[in-house]
C-alpha cells in the first residue's frame, strides 16, 4: 500500500488540492497506521496553536514612542574617524557619504601574486561585519581566498603569500567586495599588504605589524597581529590560525580599542594533527546539536575537518567535508550502487567509484597531489574478473 | 498591506512588529533574544527603507526578518548565552485536586516551547511561520525561498518530532 505521510500533514492546515483529500480520505478509510499518525501530527498542531500570540514590549512598539536604539549609540559616537578608519585594512568600506564600490566577484583582481583561488563556502553567510561608518549592517557573503602555487623556500622556511576577498552584501543584498593579504612565513604571519580590487582600491596601506602574540583562540593555536597604518589612526587585530594562515577573525579598533568592524569565520575547525604522512581517525560533530554517524578513515594530515555535512536517511551513507583552509573537498559513501549521475558536485570536480556494494565520491577540486593522497587514503574499488577481461578485450 | 506604496517605518513596526517578535520568541524560547531580533529587523528596515522598491513587501520583510536571525543565532553558536528564564508561558498552579487533573493533561505552554526548541532549526521555522505566525505554506515559501513540497516535508517532519518530544 502507498501512504503518502506529508499529505497527512498539509490536509490538517487545508493546503492540498481536492484531489488530495480524495485520495486521503479513501487512503485514511483502511490505513490504521496512517490514522495513528494523523492524530499524533493534529496533536502537535494543537499543541503549537495553543501557544499564546505575545503583544509587542512596550520599548519595541513606536506608538509607545520609545524605540531604543542603545546598541548603535557606542558606534556612532566613534563615527569620527570613519572617514580614515573606514578605508584602513579592509579595503572597500562605505562611509555614511561615499557609496559603498560594487565589485563583482569574477572582476576582481589581486595584486599579489595568486594562482588558484578557492571559494570557501560560497553560499553559506561566514560572519557579520558592523560598520561605524555608514551605520549599515552588512552579512558576510563568500570568502574567497587565495595563495601563490608552492611558495618560495627560504632557509627551509615556507614563505606563502595569502590573500582574502570578503564579498559582503547589505540587508538588500547589495554587495560588495572586501579584500586583504598578508604574507605568512612558517608558523608566524608578518607584514600585511593591501590589494587592490578592481575599481576600488583602498586609500591606506600598507601598514605595519606589531606585537604578534600566539594565543588560543577557540581552542587553537593563532597568532593574534596588531595592524596600523603610519597616521596610527587605528589599529585593525586578526586572529590568524597557526596551522594554515586562514584569517579566522578580523577586529577593527580605534584608538581607544572599541571594536568597529568584526568579521569572524565560522564553522572553520581543524583538527590538530602530527605531520605524519597520514594518520586514522574517526570524525564526529555535531550539526544543530545532532550528533551525526562516524565517517573513519585516513586522510593526509594536512587536509583537516571543517565540517561535518550529515547522514543520508534515505540510501544510507555519510558525508564530511575536509580541508586544509584553502581547499575543500566532500568525502561521501553511499549505500548502494547509485546510479551515474546520482553524485554530482556543481562546479567542481566530481569522482565517484563503487567499491563492493558502496558508492564512493570525492567532491571538490584539489590540487593534484592532495587529491591523489585522499583518493589513495579511500577504499579502492577492487579490480573484478569481469573488468579485467573488458580492459583486456576492449 | 498595499504592495504599490511604500509603507512607513511605524508602520512596519506597529503591523508587523508582533508578528516579528512572535516569529522570534517561538524560535529562540527567550524574550530578550526576541526583542534583540525585532530591533534589528526594525533597524534594518528602517535603513532599507529609502531604496526599497515597491514588491513583495513580506517577502522583503521576511528575508531580512530571517536574515537577521540567521545572523544572530550564528553568533550564538560562538558565543553561547544562556536564556533568562520567561514566564510567559507559565500556568498559575490551582490548588483543587480536580484541576490538578485537568492541569496534569494540559500541556504547560513551557513544555511545548521546550519542545520547539528541539527541534531542528528548519522545521522550527517553519512550524512557527505556520501555527504561531499563521502563513499559508504559499507564504512560507515566499519567505523562506524554498518549494512548497520542501514546506510541507518540514513542517510534517517538524510535528512528527514534536509528538515524540510531548509524549
Amino acid at each position: 500500500m502507498t501512504h503518502r505521510p506529508e499529505l497527512l500533514s498539509a490536509v490538517l492546515d487545508g493546503e492540498v488540492t481536492d484531489a488530495e483529500t480524495a485520495w486521503v480520505s479513501q487512503h485514511l478509510e483502511s490505513c490504521g497506521v496512517c490514522r495513528a499518525e494523523l492524530d499524533d501530527l493534529a496533536e502537535a498542531r494543537a499543541a503549537v496553536r495553543s501557544l499564546p500570540l505575545l503583544d509587542l514590549p512596550d520599548e519595541l512598539d513606536p506608538a509607545a514612542g520609545r524605540v531604543v536604539e542603545g546598541r548603535w549609540r557606542r558606534m556612532s559616537a566613534v563615527a569620527v574617524a570613519v572617514a580614515a578608519v573606514a578605508a584602513l585594512v579592509v579595503g572597500v568600506v562605505g562611509t555614511a557619504t561615499t557609496p559603498v564600490a560594487t565589485v563583482d566577484l569574477d572582476e576582481a583582481r589581486i595584486v599579489l601574486a595568486a594562482a588558484s583561488a578557492k571559494t570557501v563556502d560560497s553560499s553559506t553567510e561566514l560572519g557579520r561585519i558592523l560598520t561605524a561608518g555608514s551605520d549599515v549592517l552588512y552579512s558576510a557573503r563568500r570568502t574567497t581566498m587565495c595563495r601563490t602555487p608552492g611558495g618560495t623556500v627560504d632557509n627551509a622556511v615556507d614563505v606563502t603569500r595569502f590573500a582574502s576577498l570578503t564579498v559582503v552584501s547589505d540587508p538588500l543584498g547589495q554587495p560588495s567586495v572586501l579584500g586583504d593579504g598578508f604574507v605568512s612565513t612558517g608558523p608566524r604571519t608578518g607584514p600585511i599588504q593591501t590589494v587592490t580590487v578592481a575599481g576600488a582600491a583602498p586609500a591606506v596601506g600598507p601598514y605595519s605589524v606589531s606585537e604578534v602574540e600566539t594565543v588560543d583562540h577557540r581552542g587553537r593555536r593563532t597568532d593574534v597581529l596588531s595592524v596600523a597604518d603610519d597616521t596610527r589612526v587605528a589599529r585593525a587585530r586578526l586572529w590568524v590560525d597557526d596551522a594554515t594562515g586562514v584569517i579566522v577573525t578580523r577586529e577593527l579598533l580605534d584608538t581607544d580599542g572599541a571594536v568597529l568592524c568584526l568579521v569572524d569565520l565560522v564553522e572553520f575547525e581543524p583538527i590538530e594533527v602530527p605531520m605524519e604522512a597520514s594518520i586514522p581517525f574517526a570524525i564526529t560533530a555535531e550539526v544543530e546539536e545532532r550528533t551525526y554517524d562516524t565517517l573513519t578513515g585516513t586522510l593526509p594530515s594536512r587536509l583537516g575537518r571543517l565540517a561535518l555535512a550529515g547522514s543520508y536517511e534515505v540510501t544510507g551513507g555519510e558525508m564530511a567535508v575536509y580541508g586544509d583552509g584553502l581547499f575543500t573537498v566532500a568525502v561521501l559513501r553511499l549505500d548502494g550502487v547509485a546510479p551515474a549521475g546520482l553524485v554530482d558536485g556543481p562546479d567542481v570536480d566530481t569522482e565517484v567509484w563503487t567499491v563492493g556494494e558502496q558508492t564512493w565520491a570525492l567532491i571538490g577540486t584539489l590540487p593534484d597531489d592532495l587529491r591523489q593522497a585522499a583518493k589513495s587514503a579511500l577504499p579502492s574499488p577492487n579490480p573484478t574478473l569481469r573488468s579485467w577481461l573488458r580492459r583486456l578485450f576492449d | 498591506m498595499n504592495d504599490r506604496s511604500v509603507p512607513s517605518w511605524e508602520d512596519v513596526a506597529r503591523t508587523h512588529g508582533r508578528k516579528i517578535y512572535n516569529y522570534a520568541y517561538r524560535l529562540t524560547g527567550n524574550t530578550h533574544d526576541a526583542k534583540d531580533l525585532v530591533q534589528e529587523v526594525l533597524l534594518r528596515v528602517r535603513r532599507g527603507l529609502e531604496s526599497y522598491t515597491p514588491g513583495s513587501f513580506d517577502g522583503w520583510l521576511w528575508r531580512i526578518t530571517r536574515n537577521a536571525f540567521l545572523d544572530e543565532v550564528r553568533r550564538q553558536r560562538r558565543r553561547p548565552t544562556s536564556p533568562l528564564p520567561d514566564d510567559v508561558d507559565r500556568l498559575p498552579h490551582a490548588s483543587s485536586p480536580a484541576a490538578d487533573d485537568v492541569l496534569a493533561s494540559i500541556r504547560l505552554g513551557e513544555d511545548i516551547q521546550k519542545a520547539l526548541l528541539d527541534l531542528p532549526i528548519d522545521f522550527r521555522e517553519a512550524i512557527v511561520m505556520c501555527d504561531v505566525v499563521g502563513m499559508s505554506y504559499e507564504e512560507i515559501a515566499q519567505a523562506i525561498d524554498i518549494p512548497i513540497g520542501t514546506v510541507r516535508s518540514r513542517i510534517h517532519r517538524g510535528r512528527k518530532l514534536l509528538k515524540e518530544r510531548l509524549g
